[in-house]
């Protein structure tokens, strides 16, 4: 009977572990090559000119695509330019619904009890309903201000998705270096890291499109009072996910890959 | 289509484009592959002799056959059966090869470039010539090589090592008794009580003195309180230093000089010739311990070591420790009472 | 009107601005920990003149495991006669005690129980009155949840022949991660920030944490400059920074494994973490000043030091700037930096302390060995929420303790073990060896 203490206390044996060759606390990677880390960066660049160069074509084709999904709304929404990043982008534009005074009291209603029944609804898990609790926060503060000071808003709808297009831009972006930033180090095949970034670049952009849509349907049928729920939850703090989602597909594979490669893993130094 | 079925599908476009980064996830989650905990060897246990001990018990516990000479399969680990064959005496001839596990009930002779491809396990003595080649070897009596030995994994031997020339050592050269090593021997892990470089009489090293506690009872309010700290320390020659020395930058222990507690710098340090340090030495940088200087603890180094000609680390009926982390130099005359590590590599020069 | 503008933008470029640094410096961890040099522990030094060596166990209502982890540790290879260990019932209320005193009855020469049952509660209160009674040069402490294997006292212990050396601190494995969810993202966390966050801050000379348990410390020294103080909930952070301030190192031991048990619950895990903002912010709060104008530490220490000891107000800043975004939203100033700001707060906030940013997970999960489990890192957004609002509280109420001088209340991890994984005895005559990290075995065997 094998009596080591590990058996005794009944600790699962983990698998799949068996096929890196140095013990883990002192194992590394080597370093990629300078032409490596060169051709890569030289790739992001390249990315980065271009996303630049057609940026207004990149706007014009994202806010298009939410146009023509949104043009149901009865009253019509067009294509409209404004300026950025030295150029004239596209954005949205339709006609602003406001909330009734009703509206806004019935939403800052629902929140506050929202917010007073979270903590005792104990069958949503605690992170979402830290999430729910997050939501309705805002949306709390986006109601009381139509009830309260509702002749203030500040935005039309054009100033809206203009500020959308200007944050997607700029994400796209930003979306090149965070992601090779993440998996520069890796001395694996530089297609795969190019696959990666232009694949988190493209989902990007689709999602941004269809959530634009989705903004101006949401605005339209549910008036602007959601404009900072839109905003502040679904906004560029979501862009976060498929980032990771990708990179975590991304890392298994490259996980896999190192697994049985002998010739790749490094000790100490 | 009407504008209530286009929302529809609008939002359900955008939940799935949500939804699928969570996908692998999801699967992973419902469906685990790799959801157990990282495995800990619960029974490590630090043994410089893990090879040979394991080996053995390995083949005395598998092994059913009870007859001097012949051959068996026996099982060495859940994916390896291993044909092993058993005889008293060995004389490998010149240039012969064996490939099969090997147990020899009496002594081995190799001759000249015989090579052994798996591991041997030897209850006498061994004898081995001139550049023989040998996978692994744990040997229960006593072992002498000519010039030329390559192991590529181990070696264990019970009664003492003597290496009279070149040789690659592998991983791991360990054993109970004297571990002689000469010039131009390529090691990674060593133990011996002593391991020594050349032909040293150990029962002629002077004593040591004792060295300061490293749990000093005084009042503490820093560390300055229980060691000399300081950027770069030069300890003049002569010199005795009556604490535990700690700098930031280099430390240098001139000729003579005697530190009666443990010193750890960051940056190189340097041990001139004849000075003794009664504790440890800690570099996270390079050593360099020159002639007959001697080092009472242990000397653990993250960059090189260069231990010159007599240097002594620990003394008689001690277990003490050189590990360097980079690589390390051992000269003529070095005498280590216990476990030597050469991370990146060690080798011996005149 | 413009002035408050223009202060609600400050405040968020600011928030940016911290953000950022602490998402390169988790960039540089993980680099320095995929790529660069590993500094050694000293696990390799073999000697035959150790330490006398004192364990404390504290326990508070530890029924469910106080048995095992006593076992485990008279399975030790360390030699008994330089081995003492003192389980600490702290005003337990259920079968501790009993079970303390039925272990200890079959090793009266080491096993030492000191029971608690008036005078402060708590872990720091109950180590300094262990710390009293204790012999041994060098003290180890493992939480009661905690499996130590057979040689990880020695490998401690022997740290504490390098004279700078003032705590050792081990790396901590959960054993029951395939339990849910939340334990297999805690597992993953642990991955990035002991096997790379750990790891490059030991590598890179710059401040490793002494987490309180899986390490240990010089008696002498923990005693002279005053024990714990009781107030603190993290007595673990407290004791790293006096070190340091004073001239010691932690010294980071990656291949010093051990077991714990992590909370299964969300709640159970959010009393955890506030409990550990408080204290680190109650610990922040003391030694931010000692530790900048300390002489005994380099400016790396110091970048570092501070940045560790406001880790935990970054979920505070990050609430701050939702409510400077919402301002400026409504005042209709809401431009491009800060509509990107809550891009940026996510992915730096993934960025900072305990909770690893995902990049660092990934490397310290494929690192580990794992091959699977980083599919889960999306689901980490989920912690986003709970983090920040759990954490934020803790560090107000730390705050808060300091200002009005209110002793903050220590509260127990709850444990989950069942009888079927409990200890029983060990058959000795399967005699442990060891596999050295580096060179392979006499046979092709499993790596981990």
């Amino acid at each position: 009977m094998d009596a080591s203490m590990g058996s005794v206390l009944n600790i699962p044996a983990a698998g799949q572990k068996d096929k890196i060759y140095y013990g883990r606390a002192y194992r590394k990677l080597p370093r990629i090559s300078r032409l490596h880390a060169f051709i890569m960066l030289l790739f992001v660049l390249v990315i980065e000119v271009l996303i630049f160069v057609f940026r207004r074509y990149l706007t014009y084709i994202s806010a298009y695509g939410a146009w023509y999904v949104a043009r149901v709304i009865e009253a019509g929404p067009g294509l409209a330019q404004v300026n950025f990043m030295y150029t004239r982008i596209f954005a949205v534009d339709n006609m602003a619904v406001y909330p009734t005074a009703e509206f806004a009291f019935i939403n800052l209603f629902i929140s506050i009890v929202v917010l007073a029944l979270l903590p005792k609804v104990q069958r949503i898990g605690a992170p979402i309903a830290y999430w729910l609790f997050y939501a309705f926060i805002v949306h709390l503060v986006s109601s009381a201000f139509f009830v309260f000071v509702p002749q203030y808003f500040p935005y039309s709808i054009l100033e809206i998705t203009a500020l959308y297009m200007e944050v997607e831009l700029v994400t796209w972006m930003l979306i090149p270096p965070i992601v090779l930033g993440s998996v520069f180090l890796y001395p694996v095949s530089m297609l795969g890291k190019a696959a990666l970034i232009l694949a988190t670049l493209g989902y990007s952009f689709v999602f941004g499109t269809v959530r634009l849509a989705v903004f101006l349907f949401v605005l339209h049928y549910g008036s602007v009072i959601f404009m900072a729920v839109l905003f502040f939850v679904f906004g560029s703090l979501v862009d976060f996910i498929y980032i990771v989602g990708f990179y975590s597909v991304y890392i298994t594979g490259v996980a896999h890959s190192l697994a049985g490669r002998r010739d790749v893993w490094k000790w100490l130094s | 289509m009407s504008p209530s079925i286009v929302v529809i599908l609008s939002l359900l476009a955008f939940a799935l484009l949500m939804l699928i980064p969570f996908v692998p996830g999801i699967i992973e989650f419902s469906k685990p592959k790799d959801n157990k905990p990282v495995v800990i060897n619960m029974d490590y246990s630090k043994d410089a002799r893990y090879f040979g001990k394991s080996f053995r018990k390995m083949v005395l516990n598998n092994s059913t056959y009870n007859q001097p000479m012949g051959e068996e399969t026996i099982r060495l680990s859940k994916n390896r059966d291993e044909g092993i064959r058993f005889a008293m005496d060995v004389e490998m001839k010149a240039g012969e090869s064996e490939s099969e596990l090997l147990y020899v009930t009496d002594n081995l002779h190799a001759g000249n470039k015989s090579r052994f491809l798996k591991e041997v396990y030897v209850k006498g003595d061994c004898k081995i010539e001139e550049n023989v080649y040998m996978r692994a070897l744990a040997c229960d009596g006593a072992f002498e090589a000519e010039k030329g030995l390559r192991v590529v994994r181990w070696l264990d031997v019970e009664k003492g090592i003597v290496l009279k020339g070149r040789a690659d050592l592998g991983m791991s050269t360990t054993t109970a008794g004297r571990l002689q090593l000469f010039t131009d021997v390529r090691f990674s892990r060593l133990y011996g009580n002593p391991v020594c470089v050349g032909d040293v009489q150990v029962k002629k090293l002077p004593n040591l003195p004792e060295p300061l506690s490293y749990f000093p009872q005084q009042r503490i309010d820093s560390i300055s309180s229980v060691a000399l700290h300081t950027k770069n320390m030069m300890v003049k020659p002569l010199q005795r230093v009556e604490t535990d020395v700690i700098a930031s930058g280099k430390i240098t222990v001139s000729q003579g000089a005697t530190i009666m507690g443990s010193i750890k710098a960051h940056g190189p340090i340097r041990i001139r010739d004849g000075a003794v340090i009664a504790g440890n030495c800690f570099g996270n940088s390079d050593i360099e311990i020159e002639k007959g200087a001697r080092v009472g603890g242990n000397v653990f180094c993250q960059g090189k070591l260069t231990l010159g000609p007599g240097v002594v680390i620990g003394k008689p009926g001690s277990v003490k420790s050189a590990v360097a982390r980079v690589g390390m130099v051992m000269h003529e005359g070095v005498v280590i009472f216990g476990y030597v590590l050469a991370e990146g590599g060690g080798e011996t020069r005149v | 009107m413009e002035v408050v503008v223009l202060i609600l933008k400050a405040i968020m470029f600011f928030i940016i601005a911290v953000m950022l640094i602490y998402a390169m410096r988790h960039y540089l961890f993980t680099f320095n920990r995929l790529m660069g040099d590993q500094k050694l522990y000293y696990q390799d030094i073999i000697d035959n003149d150790l330490p006398r060596v004192t364990v404390l166990v504290p326990m508070h209502n530890e029924e469910a495991v106080a048995r095992d982890v006593l076992t485990v540790l008279m399975k030790s290879d360390y030699p008994l006669d330089k081995l003492e260990i003192i389980p600490i019932n702290d005003h337990s209320d259920d079968k501790t005690a009993e079970i303390i005193n039925e272990v200890a009855g079959l090793y009266p020469e080491n096993i030492h129980p000191l029971h608690r049952n008036k005078g402060l509660r708590g872990k720091p209160a109950a180590l300094n009155d262990a710390m009293a009674e204790a012999t041994g040069q060098v003290i180890l402490v493992f939480d009661a949840d905690y499996l130590p294997g057979k040689g990880l006292v020695r490998d401690l212990a022997v740290c504490f022949k390098d004279p700078e050396v003032g705590a050792v601190m081990g790396r901590v494995i959960p054993i029951n991660s395939p339990k849910n969810m939340l334990t297999r993202l805690l597992d993953m966390e642990r991955a990035g920030g002991y096997q790379v966050d750990q790891q490059a801050r030991y590598n890179l000379g710059l401040v490793p944490q002494y987490g309180g348990t899986v390490g240990g410390f010089r008696r002498i020294v923990a005693q002279q400059l005053g024990g714990f103080d009781p107030s603190v909930l993290t007595e673990d952070t407290e004791l790293t920074f006096k070190l340091f301030v004073r001239g010691w190192k932690v010294v980071y031991a990656n291949s010093m494994e051990c077991y714990e048990e992590s909370p299964e619950e969300w709640d159970v895990r959010a009393r955890q973490i506030k409990r550990w903002a408080t204290g680190h912010t109650q610990t922040m709060l003391r030694f931010f000043s000692p530790m900048m104008h300390s002489k005994q530490l380099t400016w790396k220490e110091k970048v570092d030091g501070a940045l560790l000891l406001w880790i935990y107000l970054i979920p505070i800043l990050i609430v701050i700037g939702v409510f400077d975004g919402l301002a400026l939203f409504f005042l209709g100033r809401m431009t491009l930096v800060e509509g990107l700001a809550f891009f940026i707060f996510v992915v730096a906030y993934n960025s900072f302390g305990n909770f690893a940013p995902f990049y660092e997970i990934g490397a310290g999960s494929l690192l580990d060995g794992s091959q699977d489990r980083m599919k889960l890192l999306p689901f980490f957004l989920f912690n986003f929420a709970f983090n920040t609002w759990v954490i934020s509280l803790g560090s107000a109420r730390g705050i808060f303790s300091r200002i009005t001088g209110r002793c903050v209340q220590w509260q127990k991890t709850v444990r989950y073990r069942t009888k079927d994984a409990r200890v029983t005895e060990v058959d000795e005559k399967d005699t442990p060896t060891n596999p050295p990290k580096k060179p392979e075995s006499p046979v092709p065997e499993t790596k981990s």
